[in-house]
């Protein structure tokens, strides 16, 4: 045996164990909590109650269908409104890179990332007070539109900048360009960018928490209350009900990506 | 490339009138503006409403908490650091280590990797507390195999934190350094085998300074991200494990915005000057991979 093919073997191993002990850090937490989405046991530990649908049952409940209705929505129209701005955003970075405007313009939606939600949410509150869930969206799209640009801009990036020159010179405008050449191009990074966006809102609190009403609920809000009050596990079953959805969708997007 | 080619071409023969550079300087002023406008509504109005409580800051008071505050910016450095550094290089090492299998099992173990994500992060924390309380799997596991007297205080204390913080931060620097070794020329990694290079040396001279740009940058978000979150923290921190942002919380729910607002804003300057500074390192970094 060389010394090359135990290097390689070597290398080979290491590498393979290095990434199954990040798999199990990982997914460890979530393959304990999932499975007490079907158990009667109240408290948090590993799975031991008997089996019970009681939990997919209270998501029948009011409170229930309207958080999940409102992060559904929450969620669909955040991720939305994040994809266009982002997608001008990435536009213009990355058909006029060298420009100073979009060297500015870049750092200051990253820059989204750098001042810590709660500050923001504390403006918010000095607005509105305790409001409903429709003055969530613009908080929403906010913390949505850093990575949805993340992934236009990576995307948009890998296209060859005569792309933009030769559809100039066939007579489209800029607008034309981006929606009827840039975005047809890279719309497996759009599909991506929405799903970031999604996911973005879909799981966040802080706002949810600090600036609407007992009333309002989003999924994230309630999940925490009822988890930290009353050790309600139905946040469990709509995991696993939103979780498969969402799974299934994120391995055929990576599909397109990796391509 | 063909699908590009047909959307060219269905614009092809609609002429407009209008000059192209101006077209594209309209253009420009449009996507330059209209996200800076977002962001001026949404993000800088808040900010400065929240600012309009600091003339009623009593500097004494906060002078007199002085050492307090001092303590939770390093802690909160500190926490956010390293959870940052291990975030980053984990994910650095598992996006290297993907390359070396075949696409299918590549993109099955990327999306594993990714699958937490799609759950909440608040279910997520709750699991953690499974396995690392005092009666959970790795306090038992410990325990039995007699290798502890006690359980370990893994949650509620400064390791609860940093682990919750690197199991939200970990998911996506799989996935962005993934992204960053995609972007390595294949030929690159073809010309250094061919010229006798082993996979170490191949990783030393190819892999690694090509994608320590974008590692640089996401040790940057990483450590914003880190240092600005609430939730892991409030869910597995200890009580005198208080962050910045858990005390900005707090001093928000005792009605002290304008001591909030004024701590959040010194706060917030350490990871912009951060930013800035790894910033500069990844545009040299890159410069010198180029």
């Amino acid at each position: 045996m060389t010394a090359r093919t135990v290097e390689r073997g070597l290398t080979h191993f290491l590498g393979l164990a290095a990434v199954v002990v990040v798999l199990v850090f990982l997914l460890a937490p979530v393959v304990v909590v999932l499975p007490l989405a079907v158990t009667d046991q109240t408290f948090l530990g590993l799975p031991s109650g008997r089996p019970t649908g009681r939990w997919f049952a209270n998501l029948n409940r009011a409170e229930w269908r309207q958080a999940l209705g409102t992060s559904l929505v929450l969620a669909t129209v955040s991720a939305g409104l994040a994809v266009g701005l982002a997608a001008l955003a990435a536009f213009k970075v990355a058909v006029w890179p060298a420009a100073r405007s979009s060297r500015w313009l870049r750092g200051l939606v990253v820059g989204v990332l750098i001042v810590p939600p709660v500050w923001i949410a504390a403006g918010y509150f000095r607005i509105v007070g305790e409001g409903g869930a429709a003055l969530l969206i613009l908080p929403h799209t906010l913390l949505a539109l850093p990575t949805a640009f993340a992934c236009l801009w990576y995307g948009m990036s890998r296209l060859d900048p005569a792309l933009y020159d030769a559809a100039r010179m066939l007579g489209a405008g800029p607008l034309r360009t981006l929606v009827q050449v840039y975005l047809p191009a890279t719309w497996n990074y759009v599909l991506a960018a929405f799903f970031v966006a999604f996911l973005a809102s879909w799981d966040e609190s802080v706002f949810a928490l600090l600036t609407t009403g007992p009333k309002t609920h989003t999924l994230p809000k309630l999940a925490f209350e009822s988890m930290r009050l009353d050790r309600d596990l139905t946040v469990a079953a709509a995991n696993v009900v939103i979780g498969v959805v969402l799974a299934v969708a994120l391995a055929r997007l990576l599909r397109h990506v990796d391509r | 490339m063909a699908g590009v080619e047909t959307q060219v071409g269905a614009v092809m023969g609609e002429h407009h009138a209008d000059d192209g550079a101006a077209g594209d300087r309209r253009f420009g002023a449009l996507a330059l503006w209209v996200p800076t406008l977002f962001l001026g509504i949404g993000l800088f109005g808040p900010l400065a409403v929240a600012a309009c409580d600091l003339p009623k800051l009593n500097r004494s008071a906060l002078g007199d908490q002085a050492a307090v505050l001092r303590a939770v910016l390093l802690r909160t450095t500190a926490f956010a650091a390293a959870a940052a550094l291990v975030a980053t290089a984990g994910g650095w090492v598992v996006a290297l280590a993907l390359e070396q299998f075949p696409p299918r099992v590549r993109r099955a173990m990327l999306v594993l990797s990714l699958l937490p994500i799609v759950f909440h992060f608040v279910l997520r924390t709750f699991g953690l507390h499974v396995l690392l309380g005092p009666g959970g799997v790795v306090n038992s596991a410990l325990v039995q195999a007699e290798l502890v007297r006690e359980p370990l205080p893994l949650t509620y204390s400064a390791w609860g934190t940093m682990l919750a913080l690197v199991s939200w931060l970990l998911s996506v620097s799989v996935f962005y350094m993934y992204l960053a070794a995609r972007h390595v020329p294949r030929d690159l990694v073809d010309a250094a085998a061919s010229l006798g290079a082993g996979p170490v040396a191949t990783l030393r001279a190819v892999w690694l300074p090509l994608t320590a740009p974008a590692a640089v940058m996401l040790y940057a978000i990483n450590f914003a991200l880190g240092y600005g979150t609430y939730m892991s923290p409030e869910l597995l921190g200890g009580l005198e494990d208080i962050t910045v942002v858990r005390l900005i919380a707090q001093l928000l729910r005792e009605g002290r915005s304008p001591e909030a607002v004024a701590f959040a804003t010194l706060a917030t300057a350490f990871p912009v000057a951060l930013f800035v500074l790894l910033g500069r390192i990844r545009r040299a970094l890159a410069r010198r991979g180029e």
